[in-house]
């Protein structure tokens, strides 16, 4: 068993010591976050998974590692091209993601001393030079390099080959070691607690009118959840998100029409849940019944569901995207053998 | 003025970790991609985004004819005020913008 989680005294005392370094556009951090964190995991890469591999073990059950790094293990332990092994790895990940038919599941990724063959398995899918460079962009914000523990691939030089109409020979691919030994870390802390409420605007008059209506309860209702529950108004917040207007992008929504209808989703998020679900409950007179304006007859609008409030539960943020520096690639790791019978 | 989905192949958007978004533009000929690469600049993909131009990292790749756009996410993946946690819809505000 490999594991991944972090004490979070380990990731505060490399903090004070200087060997975590933010990734681009990371979040701010402190020691006080860094406690508040409830789940820390360092990414493993093939050091730690070779490790784990050599034990003999029949079944390993890894906590977190990059995804290339479980395929391009093997292939490196066994001395593989290491750009060829790390690249295969990369274009594997997702199966047949890199092929022309993308649900087909399984492919064959062949490592050798130079490159990698890319094999689709299923009969009606092929694998094309344009399909599986292609799949270096996925999930993938540079389409080129790919930073992993203890180096990083480069794919700016590789040279891709159909070798008949479904397989693809890949070669030029580099693997360039870093001087730092380091994992990346990825981290959740708790944001409080939220309680949803979605009712639907069908009357066409509230459907043209559904973000004023929609702001009026905003402010009608988080002051009486301030005067009612004796509470600050930085305590919670309430938002009312217009599902068939603007629920995508909110303000960024360039264009305007009016739908048929609308789903009203109400969002409360608060240090409780108990606060979320009273704050929710004092919401559900107004979605049901807010008129808007003073004079008219009180409408109702339709609930998909009663009672209306969904309980959410705890949600958490996301709070490093950092790199560890290691002396040793198992300083961040454990490794567990158990024997059955 | 052309929309920019009417004559690309496909346009997609995606979380590149919790912290970036990347937009895979797939213009399908060599044609089209010198048309986007010279009509689409990354002050008017700022805009759309109501992010900072510098923070954008680009990527024409004419070996397949493909625009890769990187961008810090404007809320982070979760977050409560974040609306689409794998950034699956982003795609939708590129493929309506007009092409100068």
């Amino acid at each position: 068993m490999l594991k991944s989680s972090q004490p979070n005294q380990r990731v505060i005392d490399a903090l004070a010591k200087g060997r975590l370094h933010a990734l681009p556009n990371a979040p701010d951090i402190s020691a006080e976050i860094l406690a508040e964190c409830s789940n820390i995991v360092a990414l493993a890469g093939v050091e730690q998974i070779t490790l784990a591999l050599n034990t003999g073990a029949d079944i390993i059950i890894a906590g977190r590692t990059t995804d290339a790094a479980i395929i391009a293990a093997l292939p490196l332990m066994r001395g593989m091209h290491a750009g060829a092994a790390w690249h295969g790895a990369k274009i594997g990940e997702c199966g047949a993601l890199c092929t022309t038919n993308p649900q087909s599941g399984v492919i064959i990724v062949e490592f050798d001393q130079d490159g990698f063959t890319v094999i689709p398995m299923a009969k009606d899918a092929r694998a094309t030079p344009h399909t599986v460079s292609a799949h270096m962009l996925y999930e993938n914000s540079d389409p080129f390099i790919l930073y992993e523990p203890g180096g990083h691939l480069d794919v700016t030089d590789a040279k891709y080959t159909a070798l008949d109409d479904t397989s693809v020979r890949v070669t030029g691919s580099k693997w360039l070691p870093s001087e730092t030994y380091t994992v990346k870390l990825e981290a959740a802390a708790p944001a409080g607690h939220q309680v949803i409420s979605l009712v639907l605007l069908r009357d066409q008059r509230y459907v043209e009118n559904a973000a004023i209506w929609a702001d009026d309860i905003q402010k009608k209702c988080s002051q009486k959840a301030v005067e009612r529950l004796d509470i600050s108004a930085n305590d919670f917040s309430l938002e009312l998100r217009l599902i068939g207007q603007n629920a995508s992008f909110g303000d960024m929504e360039p264009r305007r029409q009016t739908p048929l209808e609308i789903g009203v989703l109400g969002i409360v998020t608060a240090k409780t849940g108990p606060l979320a679900m009273e704050i929710a409950k004092i919401l559900n007179p107004y979605l049901l019944h807010h008129p808007l304006t003073p004079q008219e007859e009180q409408p109702t609008f339709a609930f998909p569901f009663s009672p209306p409030e969904i309980d959410r539960g705890q949600i958490y943020r996301f709070c490093l995207n950092h790199v560890l520096a290691l002396d040793n690639p198992m300083d961040a790791f454990t490794l567990e053998v158990i024997n059955h019978g | 003025m052309v929309e920019l989905g009417k004559i690309v192949q496909k346009i997609r958007s995606k979380n590149a970790g919790p912290f970036w978004l990347t937009i895979d533009i797939f213009c399908g000929s060599e044609a089209v991609f010198q048309q986007v690469v010279t009509g689409l600049s990354n002050q008017a993909i700022a805009a759309v985004f109501g992010v900072d131009s510098t923070s954008i990292k680009r990527f024409d790749i004419p070996d397949l004819n493909v625009i890769k756009i990187s961008l810090p996410r404007p809320e982070t993946q979760g977050a409560v005020q974040d609306r689409d946690m794998h950034g699956a819809s982003w795609a939708a505000l590129l493929q309506e913008l007009e092409l100068g």
